[in-house]
C-alpha cells in the first residue's frame, strides 16, 4: 500500500474573470521512504497541487473540486476536519519552502521557530524541546547550534535559512517531506550542499520526499521517480531513467531539449514555441497540442484520455504514443 | 539605547530652537498684541503696559529675553490671564488634558486593535465589513458633530451623563468617548491592514504548514508585524490626544490645555502661545522618540540609528 494515494485531484481558483483550472485531475502514488519529483513551467499546477494536499492554498479563492488524498490508507487529507489535518501538518506531512529569505519569521528567534512544531505535535516541554532542536540544528550542518539559535533569521544567509528550514521541518521525523523548489532561490554552490543534505537525512530517517521543481538537474541528481506537469495535469509520469532516456511524452523532451547546457556554444538556445495555455479556458483532448511538434487531429478530439499506463508503471498522456503511433525515439534518430 | 537616547536628546535642542523662533517671529508678525481690544484703550496706557511687560523693547532683544528665561525653565507671565504665568496655567490645565487623553487612548486601543483584528482574520466576511464601514464612518464623522451627538443621546435623551463639565468620573465618560472613536477607528484600520499585510507573507504559510493553530498564528506570528502600523501611529496621535483637544474641550467645557492652546493664538497671548507650542513640540518629539524605541523592540530587524 503506498504512503500517499492522490486520485483526481482538481483545485480550481475561482478569480473575477473566471475559473483557473491550476489543478486538473492528478493522481499519483508515493511509497514509503521514495523521492518523487514534480517538474513543470511556472503555472503548471505543481506547487498548487501540493499545497492542496496540506490545505495550504489561499481559500477563497482557491477550492479543490474533487479527488481524494489517502495519507498511510485511513485518513484522506482533502476530507479531514480541520483539526485533524493541523494534527498532521508539521508532524507526518512537512514542507520546506522555495524562499527561505522570506519563509521564516523575521519577528521571532530561530529557537522560537524550530521547537514550535516539538510544543505543538509532541507535547515537549520547553527545554527538551530545544534540546531536540539544536540537536537537528547540529544534523544540517550548523555549527555552534547553541549560540546561533537564539539569533533572528535576518542574522543567517540563505544557505543557512533554508537549513533551519529542513531541520525544522523534519525535526518531528516526518514520513512525507515536500520541498517546493528548496534551492530555487540558492547560490548554485549552495544548491547542491542542500540536495545532499535533504538526500542523507531523508535515508537517515526514512523520509518519503516531494521535490517540486521547475530544475531537471535537480530531479535527475535525486528524485527516484517523476511526473512532469503541464497545465494542471500530469503529461508523464516514470522513473528518472523512462523520463530522461526514454520519455514517452513530447512535452516532456521539449523540456530536455530547453536545458540551456544541452546547446552548442554560440547557437541559440531551444524554446518551445508558444505560451502555456490560458488555463481559465475550457479545453478539451491534450493541453499541449497547439504547441506540439507531433500534433494531430485526434490529439484534440473525444478520444483523448489522459495518462495512461504505457509500459509497466510508466504512464504517459500522448494518445499518439499510447497509441503507437509515435515512437519518439525513432523520432529523434 | 541610552546612547540613542542621548543622541536624539541632543537633536531634539535645535529642533525646539527652530520651532521656538518660527513661532515667536509668526506670532508678532501677526497684525495686533495683547492689550488692543475692541474697547479704545489711551494710547498712552498700551504703551506703558508694552513697557512694563518688555513689549517695547527690540524683538531680537525680547527674544533673547525669552529664550533666557526658558532656559530656566520660565515661560513668563501670560499677558492675558492677570497674575498667572504661563507655567502655572499649563501646570493647571496638562494634567485634565493628560487624563482626557489616557482614557481616549484606553478606548482608541482596546476598541480599534480587537476590531481590526477581527476584520483581518475574517477578511470578507460580515465581521468584517460591518466594522470596517463603522471604522470609515468613525474616521469621517467629525469630533465637533460626533461630540454633541453623544451628549444628546446620553446626556439629554437617555440621561446618563451630564451633558458638559469635568467635575465628576462620570463627566469623564462623554469626552473620552468622542476623542477614543476617533481614533480607535484609526487604529481598527491601521491594525486590519497591517495584519492583512503580514497575513500574507510566507512565513505565515510556513506556520501554517507546521500546524500552528490559527489562534496561535495571528498572536504569535502574526501580531508584532501587525502592528507596526499602529505604533509609528500612536507617537503623534498620543502627543495630540495628551495635549488636548480644542473641540472636545469646548464641547464639553472641559478645562484643558487644548483651549488655551488656541485662545491664546487668538489673544495675542505672545508668552502662552510660545508656551503651549513648545510644550506640544517636546511632547511630540518625546513620544516618536518612544515610538522608535518601541519599533525596535518589536522587529528585531530594525536597530537604533540617530
Amino acid at each position: 500500500m503506498p504512503l500517499l494515494e492522490v486520485n483526481d485531484l482538481t483545485t480550481w481558483f475561482h478569480m473575477r474573470d473566471g475559473i483557473v483550472r491550476a489543478v486538473d485531475g492528478v493522481s499519483f502514488t508515493l511509497d514509503r521512504g521514495e523521492t518523487l519529483g514534480i517538474v513543470g513551467e511556472s503555472g503548471s499546477g505543481k506547487s498548487v497541487s501540493c499545497y492542496s494536499l496540506l490545505d495550504l492554498i489561499p481559500k477563497p479563492p482557491g477550492r479543490i473540486e474533487r479527488g481524494t488524498a489517502v495519507l498511510g490508507g485511513e485518513v484522506d487529507l482533502l476530507r479531514a476536519p480541520r483539526e485533524v489535518l493541523r494534527r498532521i501538518r508539521g508532524k507526518r506531512i512537512a514542507m520546506v519552502f522555495q524562499d527561505p529569505m522570506t519563509s521564516l519569521n523575521p519577528y521571532l528567534r530561530i529557537s522560537t521557530q524550530m521547537i514550535e512544531p516539538l510544543l505543538i505535535h509532541e507535547g515537549l516541554g520547553n527545554r527538551e524541546a530545544l534540546r531536540r532542536a539544536i540537536e537537528s540544528l547540529e544534523e544540517v550542518g550548523i555549527h555552534d547550534a547553541v549560540r546561533q539559535i537564539d539569533l533572528y533569521p535576518h542574522q543567517f544567509s540563505g544557505g543557512m535559512r533554508q537549513r533551519v528550514m529542513i531541520a525544522m521541518a523534519l525535526i518531528t521525523h516526518p514520513e512525507i517531506l515536500i520541498a517546493d523548489e528548496p534551492t530555487t532561490a540558492l547560490d548554485v554552490t549552495v544548491q547542491a550542499q542542500i540536495l545532499e543534505l535533504i538526500k542523507a537525512r531523508q535515508r537517515e530517517l526514512g523520509t518519503a520526499v516531494i521535490y517540486v521543481t521547475h530544475d531537471l538537474g535537480v530531479i535527475a541528481g535525486v528524485c527516484d521517480r517523476v511526473n512532469v506537469m503541464y497545465a494542471g495535469t500530469i503529461m508523464e509520469s516514470g522513473t528518472v531513467d523512462e523520463i530522461f532516456y526514454n520519455s514517452a511524452h513530447p512535452y516532456t523532451q521539449a523540456l530536455q531539449q530547453s536545458i540551456p547546457s544541452l546547446h552548442d556554444k554560440g547557437k541559440s538556445l531551444y524554446t518551445i514555441p508558444g505560451a502555456p495555455p490560458d488555463l481559465t479556458e475550457e479545453r478539451s483532448g491534450c493541453p499541449f497540442a497547439p504547441r506540439c511538434a507531433y500534433e494531430e487531429a485526434h490529439c484534440t478530439g473525444p478520444n483523448y484520455r489522459g495518462l495512461d499506463a504505457f509500459r509497466g508503471r510508466h504512464k504517459t498522456a500522448c494518445l499518439r504514443v499510447l497509441e503507437g503511433e509515435l515512437n519518439l525515439k525513432e523520432e529523434n534518430r | 539605547m541610552f546612547r540613542f537616547i542621548f543622541i536624539r536628546f541632543l537633536q531634539t535642542i535645535p529642533v525646539l530652537f527652530i520651532i521656538a523662533v518660527l513661532t515667536f517671529a509668526m506670532s508678532r508678525a501677526a497684525p495686533g498684541g495683547p492689550f488692543s481690544q475692541e474697547r479704545r484703550v489711551s494710547p498712552v496706557i498700551i504703551e506703558r503696559m508694552n513697557e512694563y511687560y518688555g513689549l517695547a523693547d527690540p524683538l531680537p532683544v525680547q527674544f533673547g529675553n525669552y529664550i533666557k528665561n526658558l532656559l530656566r525653565g520660565d515661560l513668563g507671565p501670560s499677558y492675558r490671564h492677570e497674575g498667572r504665568t504661563v507655567n502655572e496655567i499649563v501646570g493647571g490645565s496638562f494634567p485634565v488634558s493628560l487624563e482626557l487623553g489616557m482614557w481616549s487612548l484606553l478606548i482608541a486601543l482596546g476598541l480599534g486593535i480587537p476590531v481590526g483584528l477581527l476584520a483581518a482574520v475574517y477578511r470578507n466576511t460580515l465581521l468584517d465589513y460591518v466594522p470596517m464601514s463603522g471604522a470609515m464612518m468613525g474616521i469621517c464623522l467629525p469630533t465637533f458633530v460626533m461630540g454633541p451627538l453623544l451628549a444628546l443621546v446620553f446626556g439629554l435623551w437617555i440621561g446618563w451623563f451630564n451633558v458638559s463639565g469635568w467635575h465628576t468620573p462620570a463627566d469623564r465618560v462623554l469626552p473620552s468617548l468622542t476623542l477614543g472613536l476617533y481614533f480607535g477607528a484609526y487604529v481598527a484600520r491601521l491594525t486590519r491592514g497591517g495584519m492583512l499585510e503580514v497575513l500574507s507573507q510566507d512565513y505565515i504559510r510556513t506556520a501554517r504548514a507546521k500546524g500552528v493553530p490559527e489562534f496561535m498564528i495571528v498572536y504569535k506570528h502574526a501580531l508584532k508585524g501587525g502592528l507596526l502600523p499602529v505604533v509609528a501611529f500612536l507617537g503623534p496621535a498620543l502627543a495630540a490626544l495628551i495635549s488636548g483637544s480644542f473641540v472636545v474641550e469646548t464641547i464639553f467645557q472641559i478645562p484643558g490645555l487644548g483651549r488655551h492652546f488656541v485662545n491664546a493664538a487668538f489673544n495675542r497671548d505672545y508668552t502662552m502661545v510660545m508656551g503651549t507650542v513648545l510644550f506640544y513640540a517636546t511632547l511630540l518629539i518625546v513620544m516618536n522618540m518612544i515610538v522608535d524605541i518601541l519599533q525596535v523592540l518589536l522587529n528585531p530587524r530594525l536597530k537604533y540609528e540617530s
